[in-house]
Parts: C-alpha cells; structure tokens; sequence
C-alpha cells in the first residue's frame, strides 16, 4: 500500500496472533494487488487499458460495491470526489518546481470526470481513450477496515490497525484505556506529531497538503487537485483528521473537506462527525479534544 | 461523537454497507429432508412400512442493529409424512415383536416462530428470546432470558446462566391411531428449565465449556398417538454438557469434541459423544467431517407387549435401551458475501429387537446472505 502499516492487538496465545496476523497481512496484499494501479495485473490497471474501449470490462462484486461507492461520494461532494482525477498527476509534477500550462492541465482536465464514465454494474465503461480510475484515494482506508474486521470477527477485541495513518481502532486497551494516536504536525520537516487524540473504538483518517507538494513564488501546490478546475486546493486546512465508525468514511470526510476548500470548515461542522482541523499558520480547531 | 449524521454521511455509510466488511446482517436459508428407512420386510402386523419423510425450511436473520443491540427472527416450516409405530405386538408368538404402524397417508405441517433481542452492555449480553410453534394438533410458546458475562483474556472466560418456560397445549386430531386413553379435550403440558455455564480457556490452544441444565415438564406427557402408552404427568431431567475445542495451527483446522451426560427420573440416562473437524482447505472452502455416538437406558416403565400391567407403561423405542451411530459430512464454500453449504449424515441405531428404532438419513443445502 506504499505506507508504514501495524497491527496493535492483544491475544492470549501467540500461534492464534500470528495465525491472525497473518491472515490480516495476506488481506492487505491481496487488496493490494488487486487494486494498485502500479501492478499490470491489478483489476485497476485492466479497467484502465480498456479506457476507450465500448465493451468495457466486467467487475467482481467487491469491485462493483467499491465504484458504487465512489459514485455516492460523487453525488455528496458536489462532484468533487471523483476517482477519474488521478490522470491530472500527469500535468502536476512536484518534483519540478515548475507550474504546468494552461494547455498541459487541459489535455488531462478533459479526461477527467465520473459523469462521463458508464456504470452500469457490473459493466464498467471508460469510452474516452486515456481516462483512468484510481482507488487510490480510498482503498487504503477501506483496506483498514477489512483489516479490523478480521480481528473482530476473530473474537479479538483489543487493538488497532494502522495502515500510513489511516487507523481503525477496533477496541481498547484490555483495561478500558483509549489509545493515543498522534496527528502529524503539518508543517514540521520532520515527522512528529502536533496533537494526540484519545480513541477507544473508532477510526480515523487524515488529509493534507504535505505529503506531496512544490512552492513557487511562495505559494504551496499540492497534490489533492480540484477535479473541476485542474488546480491544486487553495485556503484549505493544511491538514484535517476526521473520527468516524469507519475509517472509510473518515477518509472520504476528510478528503472531501480538504477538497471543499473555503467551505470544508463548515461542510465538515454539517457532517456531524468529530474531527480536528489544522491551518497554515498550525493552529488547532475542531470538536475533538486533543493532549 | 455527536450522533446526529446529515445526509452525507449516511448516504455514504448506506453506500459502505454493501462491501462485505461493513455488514451487519445475515440471512439464512436451508432446505433439510429427513427420510427414514423403511421397517425390515415382515416386520409389520399392519399398516405402512413407510417412515417418516420430512422437508424441512428454515430461514433466519441475525441482525447487529448497533454495537449494543442484536436482533434474531428464526422461521421454520417442516411438511411431514409418512407411518410411525402406534404399538408393539407379537402375532406370531415368535418372541420378536413387530410394529403395529399407522398409515403412510398422515400428513403433518409445523411452522415455529422464534425472535430474540440481545442487549450488549460492557462486557454483560442479555437475551431474550420468544417462541411460537403451531401443527394441527399441537401449539406451544416459549420464553427465555440468558444472561451471558465475557471475561475475556482470563482464565475463565465467561459464565452464564438462564431460564426458559414453555406453555404446550395438545389437542390430537381426528385419527383412528390413537391412544387407548383418548384425550377428550385438550391436554397442556408445561416446562420449566434452568442452567448455568461457564468457559475456559485452557491453554494456548484449547478452550472448555460446560454447561448444568435442569428441566421438570408437568402435564399431559404421554403420547397421544401410541396406544398402550401411559406415562407419569411429571418428569425431572439433568444434563451436563463439556465442548472442548483444540485448534491444530499448522493444518488450519479446529477440533471440537462434546459430551452430554442426560437422566431423568423416568430412568433414562444417557451419553452423548461427538466430534467435528473444522478444516479449512483453502481461504473460502471449508471441511467439517462430524460424528458422533448415543447411547441410553431404558425409561423404568418401558416394556415390550407382553406385561402391559403397571400404573405406566410404554412400548416407545425412544424410551428403550439403544445406541446410536451417525456420521456427516458439512461443506461450506464462501465468497465475497454469500456461503453456500452442503451437509449431509447417516444415523443408526441399534441395540434390542424393537424394529421401531429408527436409521436416517438427511441431506440440507443451504446459502447464508451477508449483508
């Protein structure tokens, strides 16, 4: 998945952890695999080579619930969580230090967008040659939760996985005591945390614009672009978590909140969902409490 | 958490629930047929030599309504036919009595309700479960709560102890296979049970689990469709139960083996010894081969024709002294929400010359829905 992940548990007997272990890190391989669209066999890279082409391709059911799910996402977020925007990487470098021209986010800006993509489960249609889907942006945090569910489903009800930062906790410490979960500092060079938040039985997910971006001319470009515009997000929170039931939706929360931009503060109140959100100059807002 | 979601986010949970790692249903079908052998050739007086033959359907939900309530509907409808032994007799003076039987053309239709709510509050689970069942000449309700407390991650994991009442009315339907004590209204027949269990965990492998129980049924307990059947109207009955579970890491495969030791006051005592392998062949098909043996004493008024004297008397198989062997085979094959299961298992018994002790055969597929 590209990232750091743990598994957190308590277990009276080792061969049962490992054998449990095992069974959550074959899962995330296997989601790995099957989605990543770094490997040519992955289901991802098949839809996309059939881009332009009108049979399309035919999904499992896994995959089926996971494009309806981007569809929901789609229709909640004014349209602007839109698993076609991945191609706009392509215009973005930020390596380069260098803006791309109007014309290069152009070429890619009209590939982009789900309305043009014929779904029709369990049909999958890419009819413009050179769109591309990406579950970048929201498998890992579905994979967090297939993980917990497999230590539940187990009969373990300690512990948490963490996959790069997206965690679900499925329970506490066999005393009753939360788990501390540190947010990244966003603007630290280094990796430390900024705030600690106190989790008993919940997930969480978090999005910023640190983990891949350029300033030019001393304005930060980063790498969550505005599928609508082509741009990077401007006066967002330079990072947000957000607690759900599951990290799946608080990773969609959160993106959706940094992809709102101006508006992700309020859109996020209006979601009912705790969350702590950090602005540029580090100050800390939200409704969850932090150490 | 503030708990009122918008819109949003419950579009997107709804949405979510589709994926087989979200989901907090399930629903159940099988389709079971239960078939008897029929009675060895020229050992019945008259009537059919055809035994019971039964179709069974049963549907089930379960269902988490939130991490602190669960809900279970069982609904089950069961078509029976077939003769059954309406007493014992011995013509022909051979000392081997044979079966008087009804006829095959009985027709029998059973529906059984059960619903159950469960409470989760810490690490305490309350249930109470209510039950319905109705045939032609037969309705009985039920009621039961089960307290349940995990321990968890200690020695003795849980405890729990409950209580269940059944109310049972008995009203036998216009046939000449009768007992010669024909009931002329309705006979009730009440129960009341009680029992109390706990697990261990024994080791880093194995697990225990034992279980008292305490039944006492009064009323009408005699069977209406055996003729020379007179039974006592009170029965006091005990059963011990220990299941251990062994978990065999490197063959991915689970042990359970249980016992149950029953007596009752009516002299019938009897073992039970069964054993299941859970191996899992791959990550979605799975083997359970079960077995298991039965043995029991006879009731103290249980005799075959000959001395019908005494204030109680049956001539019953299942009040006999008999044991029992059956074997099975499960299969189950899972996908991303759905499993599918294929069982089936062969039962005999012996153990004395009563001809109406039953062998079986029964066969169920079935397909569990998550979602």
């Amino acid at each position: 998945m590209g990232s750091i992940c743990q598994l957190k548990f308590y277990c009276h007997s080792k061969e049962i952890a490992d054998r449990i272990s095992q069974d959550a890190i074959n899962e995330a391989l296997r989601l790995e695999s099957k989605y990543s669209r770094y490997l040519d066999n992955s289901i991802t890279s098949q839809i996309n080579r059939s881009s332009g082409n009108k049979n399309g391709v035919i999904v499992d059911e896994e995959t089926t619930a996971l494009l309806n799910y981007a569809d929901t996402a789609y229709q909640q977020s004014n349209e602007l969580f839109d698993i076609t925007s991945g191609v706009l990487r392509k215009a973005w470098d930020f390596t380069s230090n260098n803006i791309p021209t109007k014309n290069n986010i152009l070429t890619y800006l009209k590939l982009v967008g789900w309305h043009n993509i014929i779904w029709q489960a369990p049909k999958l249609i890419l009819p413009y040659a050179g769109t591309e889907i990406d579950f970048g942006g929201y498998v890992k945090e579905y994979a967090t939760d297939v993980l917990a569910r497999i230590f539940l489903d187990s009969k373990l009800e300690f512990g948490l996985v963490s996959m790069g930062g997206d965690i679900n906790v499925f329970g506490p410490h066999p005393d009753g005591k939360p788990w501390q979960i540190g947010i990244q500092d966003p603007r630290s060079e280094v990796k430390k945390a900024i705030a600690y938040i106190n989790i008993t039985k919940a997930a969480l997910a978090s999005s910023g614009d640190y983990e891949r971006f350029m300033i030019v001319d001393e304005q930060r470009y980063c790498h969550i672009i505005n599928p609508k515009t082509g741009w990077p997000i401007q006066n967002s929170f330079a990072s947000v978590s957000v607690v759900a039931e599951q990290c799946l939706i608080a990773g969609t929360s959160a993106t959706i909140a940094m992809l709102m931009e101006h508006n992700g503060k309020a859109w996020l109140e209006n979601t009912g969902l705790d969350y702590l959100g950090i602005n540029a100059s580090n100050a800390i807002t939200g409704t969850l409490s932090v150490n | 958490m503030k708990t009122n979601k918008n819109t949003v986010i419950l579009a997107l949970t709804s949405s979510a629930m589709a994926l087989p790692a979200y989901s907090n249903n399930t629903i159940s079908y099988r389709y079971s047929n239960y078939q008897e052998d029929d009675v060895p050739e020229g050992r019945v007086v008259t009537g059919s030599n055809k035994r019971y033959d039964i179709d069974i359907h049963q549907f089930r939900l379960l269902s988490e309504l939130s991490d602190n309530y669960k809900f279970g509907l069982d609904i089950a409808q069961e078509t029976l036919s077939g003769a059954s032994p309406w007493y014992t007799s011995d013509p022909d003076n051979d000392g081997n009595p044979d079966l008087v039987m009804s006829s095959a053309s009985i027709k029998d239709e059973r529906t059984d309700v059960n619903i159950s709510g469960t409470y989760i509050n810490d690490k305490t689970n309350y249930t109470l479960t209510l039950g319905s069942s109705t045939e032609d000449d037969y309705q009985a309700q039920s009621a039961g709560i089960d307290i349940a407390k995990n321990f968890r991650n200690r020695t003795l994991d849980s405890i729990n102890a409950g209580l269940s009442l059944s109310a049972d009315t008995i009203d036998p339907t216009n046939s000449i296979f009768l007992n010669q004590d024909r009931l002329t209204e309705e006979a009730e027949k009440d129960s009341l049970s009680l029992y109390l269990g706990a697990g261990w965990i024994i080791n880093k492998l194995s697990t225990i689990r034992s279980t008292l129980s305490y039944t006492k049924l009064e009323g009408y307990l005699t069977d209406p469709y055996k003729f020379l059947d007179r039974r006592p109207n009170i029965k006091t009955q005990w059963a011990w139960t220990v299941k251990y579970r062994y978990f065999l890491t490197k063959l991915s495969t689970a042990l359970q083996t249980n016992y149950r030791y029953y007596t009752d006051d009516w002299g019938v005592d009897s073992h039970t010894l069964e054993t299941s392998l859970y191996t899992n062949i791959s990550e979605s098909l799975k083997f359970i081969p079960s077995f298991r043996f039965y043995e029991q004493t006879a009731a103290d008024f249980y005799r075959l024709p000959g001395n019908t004297d005494g204030i109680f008397y049956s001539d019953d198989s299942r009040l006999s002294n008999f044991y029992a062997f059956s074997g099975g085979l499960t299969i189950k094959v899972k996908t991303d929400s759905i499993t599918y299961v294929i069982s089936g298992e062969r039962y005999v018994s012996d153990g004395n010359e009563h001809q109406g002790l039953v062998n079986y055969n029964t066969f169920t597929i079935g397909i569990d829905y998550s979602f």
